[in-house]
């Protein structure tokens, strides 16, 4: 017999209506409750916060799937190849691997690490006891939160607030943590706030971010402001939310609005956190 | 394993697929971009097989992108709670639309999806309540075009997979 949801009855003929309903608006609009009192969690409480870090827990062996399509697609192009062409590339490689035999094939890739690794080492110039080293796991691609969620070890002592540092600067800081990663807030982030010093005027401000591949803000400061042109700025350490003295990023743009009481000073942030596969993460004294 | 429940297995296993496409990290000019699959996908079952999808899917799926993408938590499942609403109450209208058509439908509901992700809800911009800027817009026009583009191959991707191996 066919399910009852399948048809209707028609009340006129009494004859089954082969149609499927749709939803019911009822359980629509308590689903909808449902999504309003997370959303309402979330801006009060910073629901998200507290359980995605966890999520992101539980998700962990499906993040190494998430790279099987590309890898996938790579070696997908051997199926086009002739088998002439195979052979010849197999002889080639029989060559070259005889070159290979003495040298580890992995060695360029784990000098070129440890180079990395190196240079982040190197750029290291407060507290050296601070410091701990993260993987970046993954970047979500929400244009005006983006999160950076990194891999941390167990028995890590990272905290709430700590900040995130390359050789080349201030990424952001640690907004939550669980046992195997954490949430970066980035500079870029909306949300975000850095007090900053300029390095010629030496003027405090303090930078928001304003979205992924866009350029951040200086808020309010006055229109007598000397701020120049490709002028570097650096965290101030005010508030101690972040280490005094590490490159944020320069003045690209700075605008006098006639219907605006402040200029309008836009920093360019030092590079895309993309480009980075570690961070240093330095704990706040 | 009876039917029934390998037919809902195999339908969650495409949004499975399209979800974890969704969260692979693109470089940033083609991340604020990429059409979403996770939604086209959503939508063409709603359209296939309406009731075999519904609610529990949309917000199941929903939550998740949120808690990936670190968008506020919900929204993404009001989102898609009200696309699949509207896909289900007009879905003979909308099947029985020729493929332009349709693509022309999912480029204005993109639009629409796009925009209301940019609503200001934590109130970070104090003078508006939307982050929508002239690039976002962009952004969101060639998100909206990308999608619309990218559904008459994602139908037929799935239509072909539903013929071939869901067994109504």
């Amino acid at each position: 017999m066919m399910p009852k949801r399948e048809y209707k009855v028609s009340y006129i003929s009494s004859e089954a209506i082969f149609a499927v309903p749709a939803m019911k608006p009822s359980k629509v609009i308590l689903a909808m409750l449902l999504c309003f009192t997370l959303m309402l969690s979330d801006i009060y409480f910073g629901a998200s916060s507290k359980i995605r870090t966890y999520a992101h827990d539980v998700f962990m062996p499906l993040s190494a799937l998430v790279n099987l399509p590309l890898n996938l697609i790579s070696k997908s192009g051997d199926v086009f190849k002739t088998r002439y062409t195979l052979r010849k590339e197999l002889d080639e490689f029989r060559i070259e691997n005889k070159k290979l035999r003495v040298t580890n094939q992995f060695l360029e890739k784990v000098s070129k690490e440890n180079e990395e690794l190196n240079r982040l080492w190197s750029s290291a110039r407060l507290n050296l006891n601070n410091y701990s080293l993260v993987k970046k796991r993954t970047i979500s691609s929400n244009e005006f939160q983006p999160l950076l969620i990194v891999d941390i070890s167990s028995d890590s002592s990272i905290d709430l607030n700590d900040s995130l540092i390359t050789d080349k600067g201030l990424i952001g800081r640690v907004i939550a943590s669980s046992k195997y990663s954490a949430e970066v807030m980035l500079l870029h982030d909306v949300r975000s706030f850095v007090p900053v010093i300029s390095e010629k005027s030496k003027l405090h401000a303090n930078i928001k971010g304003g979205g992924l591949g866009r350029s951040g803000k200086l808020q309010y400061v006055k229109k007598t402001a000397a701020y120049e042109l490709g002028e570097k700025v650096y965290s101030s350490g005010i508030a101690d939310t972040f280490p005094e003295g590490v490159y944020v990023g320069e003045i690209v743009s700075i605008k006098d609005l006639s219907d605006s009481e402040f200029l309008e000073v836009e920093i360019s942030f030092l590079q895309s956190p993309l480009n980075q596969d570690f961070y240093f993460v330095y704990e706040n004294e | 394993m009876n039917r029934e429940s390998k037919n809902q297995f195999l339908i969650y296993l495409t949004l499975c697929l399209s979800l974890l496409l969704d969260v692979y990290v693109f470089p940033v000019s083609f991340m604020a971009i990429k059409p979403s699959l996770v939604l086209l996908a959503l939508i063409y079952w709603n359209m296939a097989l309406p009731d075999r999808v519904g609610i529990a899917a949309a917000l199941l799926f929903g939550t998740l992108i949120d808690l990936l993408e670190g968008s506020l938590l919900g929204l993404h499942g009001t989102l898609f709670l009200l696309i699949t609403y509207m896909c289900q109450r007009f879905f003979y209208q909308f099947r029985v639309s020729g493929l332009w058509q349709q693509s022309i439908i999912i480029f204005f509901l993109c639009i629409l999806y796009k925009q209301i992700l940019a609503l200001d809800l934590l109130n970070v911009n104090e003078s508006q309540t939307n982050l929508s800027d002239v690039l976002y817009f962009t952004h969101s026009l060639l998100f909206a075009l990308f999608s619309a583009l990218l559904w008459s191959p994602v139908l037929l991707i799935l239509r072909y997979y539903r013929r071939r191996w869901i067994k109504i």
